[in-house]
């Protein structure tokens, strides 16, 4: 019970404290804006109804989310134990009668919170549009539930390096970093194999690949869920797609092991 | 040894720390009791901070042992050998975000102290009229009574507070070894590093000089001037009747010292303890010898000056 009541205590006063700091509420409100004029231009501002719109515009939303939700999660979480550190109190938060670990998955769980509330209000806005346009929200709950979890993964990752370097001012470098490669050098470098070999690259190998970066996953298993068999034909990928459990227990490897090596080093935090 | 009766709370024996490249903490030796005041002088770098982490449990001692309540603590310390702990860091900066009230409720859910108790050491460290205000708007002394007052959630057993009084203005000074005072009769044990000789001086039951990563000296103020046999300073004014030859036959008699500032009329002795007393009676019974006479007792100051020349000389 205490265990609770402790974990709970760090991630409220870290939603609290998140909330209170402009910019957070400065992207949520930039991603509502974001997806609210895709949402309108792929269905609103035409007028037109039907499948098609709703498609491309969701897939036109899964990479708006590939964009920005791994660099919320990076943002929100990369300072989560070095500011902590840098401001004293992590000294301090350890001779607290609690295990340290702990702390840790406390403030997972309170990023994890900021991240669900500033998504739900990015996603509010495409989703009154869908169903004004006569959709249903299935597939909005959805995009939801995975833009969560891609955010969640990056979360994980920032938290990790965060206690591992403990140093503010390199870990906004290694965030950004992270970003860059995961969203954009990684496409590039696939698509650079693909050109120098002239596409003679075995599949299995390319597939495998897609596990090492899990913005590549969240965009396959987006797909998969979400898109129906036209729009994955146009899309190039029919038979391409990896079956829907491996890219699930891909996704959850990349959300736990993070943590459990954050959890590791924070335990051996200089002794 | 402990200066007290009482079982130590704490006992540190042959504790020795070393980083990578640099030997910390050479051989420590160290006991506090419930109710006592020890306060920890060195200069910085001499590893007072370094000590309270070893106690905390926050670093593990190379070699030595840490015994906690008459237990040999581990490497990490038990939720209920934490729960004796109150810790105020050096430098803590809080969460400028939260109000002083949100701060503390946060840090005693974490200690699972109870919630009355937040009232109570806003009240025992004189914030209760800024607690509803944001961290961020806190001057550096507001801060370092939140710090206070967040050691003293859960009613700890043992204080550890490193230079707690940087920050504070002389009252707030004045009102921080109140509240040590009042915590101590309560039979609190408080270890307090501290540079700020003339501060602790008067308000320790007993000191520990860290040099070098060893405690050179170790116990009151009194029974360390005592033994280290410091002179005390007398200063004085020439009378309207000095004269030197009768000045020198006093001093010779109480094997005293003298020398003359240039350019004044002032005329600086130095004597042993002992002897000052009656120096002072034949100085003061000779008619108009001498005029405005200060006396200089030796302090924690004048030790611990000693203290680093001896070091350097050897």
């Amino acid at each position: 019970m205490s265990t609770l009541t402790i974990l709970f205590a760090i991630a409220r006063k870290e939603f609290i404290d998140h909330l209170r700091n402009g910019w957070i509420i400065a992207v949520g409100l930039a991603f509502a804006v974001f997806s609210f004029l895709i949402a309108f231009v792929g269905f609103g501002f035409t007028g037109a109804v039907g499948i098609g719109q709703e498609q491309s515009t969701l897939f036109s939303l899964i990479n708006l989310v590939i964009y920005l939700v791994p660099l919320l999660g990076l943002l929100l979480s990369y300072d989560g134990i070095a500011g902590e550190h840098e401001r004293g109190t992590l000294d301090l938060l350890r001779s607290y009668p609690f295990k340290t670990t702990l702390l840790l998955y406390g403030k997972w769980l309170g990023l994890f919170m900021v991240l669900v509330a500033t998504l739900i209000v990015g996603l509010t806005a495409p989703a009154a549009v869908s169903i004004y346009s006569g959709h249903t929200l299935q597939a909005w709950t959805l995009l939801l539930i995975t833009s969560v979890w891609i955010g969640a993964v990056f979360i994980s990752i920032a938290i990790m390096f965060s206690v591992l370097i403990l140093d503010r001012g390199k870990l906004i470098a290694i965030a950004i970093g992270i970003w860059l490669l995961f969203v954009v050098l990684f496409d590039l470098g696939i698509i650079g194999i693909l050109v120098s070999t002239e596409g003679d690259v075995p599949m299995t190998l390319v597939n495998l690949l897609f596990y090492l970066n899990p913005t590549a996953l969240y965009r396959l298993l987006s797909i998969d869920l979400m898109m129906d068999e036209a729009m994955i034909q146009q899309l190039g990928l029919m038979g391409q797609i990896p079956p829907t459990p491996a890219l699930i227990a891909a996704i959850t490897a990349w959300t736990i092991i993070p943590t459990i090596i954050a959890g590791w080093r924070i335990r051996i935090l200089e002794k | 040894m402990p200066l007290s009766q009482a079982a130590p709370i704490l006992s540190l024996s042959k504790v020795r720390k070393n980083f990578p490249g640099k030997e910390v903490l050479k051989s420590i030796d160290l006991h506090i009791a419930p109710g006592e005041l020890i306060a920890l002088v060195g200069n910085n770098g001499q590893g007072k901070t370094t000590l309270m982490k070893l106690i905390l449990g926050l670093l593990t001692p190379d070699e030595g042992k840490i015994l906690i309540k008459g237990e040999v603590a581990a490497s990490s310390r038990t939720t209920n050998q934490k729960a004796l702990f109150g810790y105020l860091p050096e430098t803590t900066a809080f969460y400028p975000n939260l109000t002083g009230l949100e701060t503390l409720h946060y840090l005693s859910s974490l200690k699972q102290g109870a919630p009355s108790r937040i009232d109570e050491v806003f009240a025992i460290v004189g914030l209760e009229h800024a607690k509803k205000n944001r961290v961020k708007t806190y001057s550096k002394g507001m801060k370092q009574r939140l710090g206070l007052a967040q050691a003293l959630l859960g009613n700890p057993k043992l204080l550890l507070l490193d230079e707690p009084t940087n920050g504070l203005d002389p009252s707030g000074i004045h009102e921080f070894y109140q509240i040590l005072s009042r915590l101590k009769e309560e039979g609190v044990a408080i270890l307090m590093s501290s540079h700020l000789l003339a501060e602790i001086e008067p308000r320790s039951d007993a000191l520990a000089l860290l040099k070098d990563g060893i405690i050179r000296a170790h116990g009151t103020v009194d029974e360390l001037i005592s033994s280290a046999e410091l002179p005390s300073i007398i200063k004085f004014q020439k009378g309207l009747s000095f004269n030197e030859a009768a000045l020198d036959q006093i001093l010779k008699q109480h094997t005293a010292e003298k020398s003359f500032l240039e350019h004044t009329e002032t005329v600086v002795l130095t004597c042993h303890p002992p002897h000052k007393q009656a120096l002072l009676f034949e100085l003061l019974s000779t008619d108009k010898l001498i005029t405005k006479l200060i006396v200089n007792d030796p302090g924690l100051e004048e030790l611990f000056l000693q203290l680093n020349s001896d070091l350097k000389a050897s």
